[in-house]
């Protein structure tokens, strides 16, 4: 089933495009979630509480929203952001997570050097304040409020900057010979 | 909600609250210039997934979850009595109203963790019901509501797995649901502008399938 067949098969909410789905992208979807999530049961939790959701919710995607595959990395990456932030507000959980240590201590060593250039010099060109709020963001996976009070700056400014700076790297990332 | 700008950005880097996203969801459900707007951001930030992420293995117990949600019966309703919150299940909640949009509406978090939730409790007078399955038995879940509809609380017994809380609109069926997912324990907190304006509050499993109704009696003399 091609990734168009596929994400219309969702739409049209056929059990077959759920387990067809789950069966492309599970491998994809748990280790977003792993990125983000404190443990791996966490993780196991907000992969299958996000699909549970999706696929309980008759318009939560269409076609118009873009790749089925894009959408569902984002909204297991923001239940897997949501829990943990949640998780936070009962406790002191580390503040760090994994991706950030791993982008701090350049180890991306198994992952796909070319994207990964491709990302880090897209990044590497935006002005300085933008780059942090992205890192912050992506990397750190931290909510807006405490980027900033970290960035000790209007959350409004902050807004800003992770909009125009997602903007820039879409432009960036699209251009052909960006490398 | 007008169109979203800057948000689609937000929402794509995980930097909005999950009653943000819901507000989001349910615009870009309609909307289809915001839709692809969402959908370049989240394509970008898939990139970067792509890009920085090392594929791990998703575990069997993922699997065997995903499989029980892929085989959960889909016509039947569960039975009344054993009505578990079975960790393969995710219930939805979702309100019923005749004049209720988004902007009536305004959630406020868990009732443990929110001051106000809180306070609106102390300083009023509040009636409870239980929430009853189809056949008419009761279930697991109760609401607590101030007599005059300006909020509801809904908790369930602490054997509860996880629902997910909804509100949001059903095209002209006046159904609002969002998609915040409560946590284990966890009760769901909502206070309204729109005295009366709640007809009946509904528990649904993760199939849509209705567990459970109240329709609260609500006082009409102002106090």
């Amino acid at each position: 089933m091609s990734d168009m067949a596929l994400a219309q098969a969702f739409v049209d909410r056929k059990q077959v495009a759920f387990a067809e789905a789950y069966q492309r992208y599970r491998d994809l979807l748990y280790s977003v979630a792993r990125s983000v999530s404190g443990s791996a049961p966490e993780a196991e939790d907000c992969v299958h509480d996000a699909l549970v959701r999706v696929w309980s919710q008759p318009n939560s995607y269409r076609v118009e929203r873009g790749a089925l595959r894009a959408f569902l990395v984002v909204c297991v990456r923001n239940e897997a952001l949501t829990q943990r932030r949640n998780a936070a507000r009962h406790a002191t959980i580390e503040a760090k997570t994994a991706l950030l240590d791993r982008f701090e201590r350049d180890a991306f060593e198994d992952v796909d050097h070319v994207e990964l250039t491709r990302l880090r010099s897209a990044i590497a060109a935006l002005p300085a304040d933008q780059q942090k709020v992205l890192e912050l963001a992506y990397f750190g996976g931290l909510s807006q409020s405490e980027i900033a009070s970290r960035l000790d700056a209007p959350l409004g400014t902050i807004k800003s900057r992770a909009s125009i700076a997602l903007r820039k790297l879409t432009l960036a990332m699209n251009r052909p010979g960006n490398d | 909600m007008n169109h979203i700008t800057e948000e689609a950005d937000l929402y794509a880097l995980g930097l909005l609250e999950a009653d943000e996203r819901a507000e989001i969801d349910d615009h870009v459900s309609i909307c289809d210039p915001c839709a692809r707007r969402l959908a370049r951001a989240e394509a970008t930030v898939t990139t970067m997934v792509d890009a920085t992420i090392a594929l791990e293995s998703a575990p069997p117990a993922l699997d065997a979850r995903i499989a029980r949600f892929e085989s959960r019966p889909r016509s039947a309703h569960p039975p009344a009595r054993r009505f578990g919150w079975a960790t393969a299940v995710a219930a939805a909640f979702a309100i019923s109203t005749g004049i209720l949009t988004q902007q009536h509406l305004a959630l406020v978090s868990a009732v443990r963790t929110d001051g106000n939730a809180l306070d609106a409790l102390v300083h009023s007078h509040f009636v409870h019901a239980q929430f009853i399955a189809p056949g008419g038995a009761p279930i697991d879940a109760k609401v607590l509501y101030e007599r005059h509809g300006m909020w509801y609380e809904i908790v369930a017994s602490p054997g509860s797995t996880a629902w997910s809380e909804t509100v949001q609109r059903r095209g002209a069926a006046d159904v609002v649901m969002s998609n915040r997912f409560v946590a284990r324990g966890d009760a769901v907190f909502m206070r309204f502008s729109d005295p009366g304006a709640v007809t009946a509050l509904e528990l649904r499993d993760g199939g849509g399938h209705i567990l459970g109704v109240v329709k609260p009696q609500v006082a009409r003399e102002t106090e």
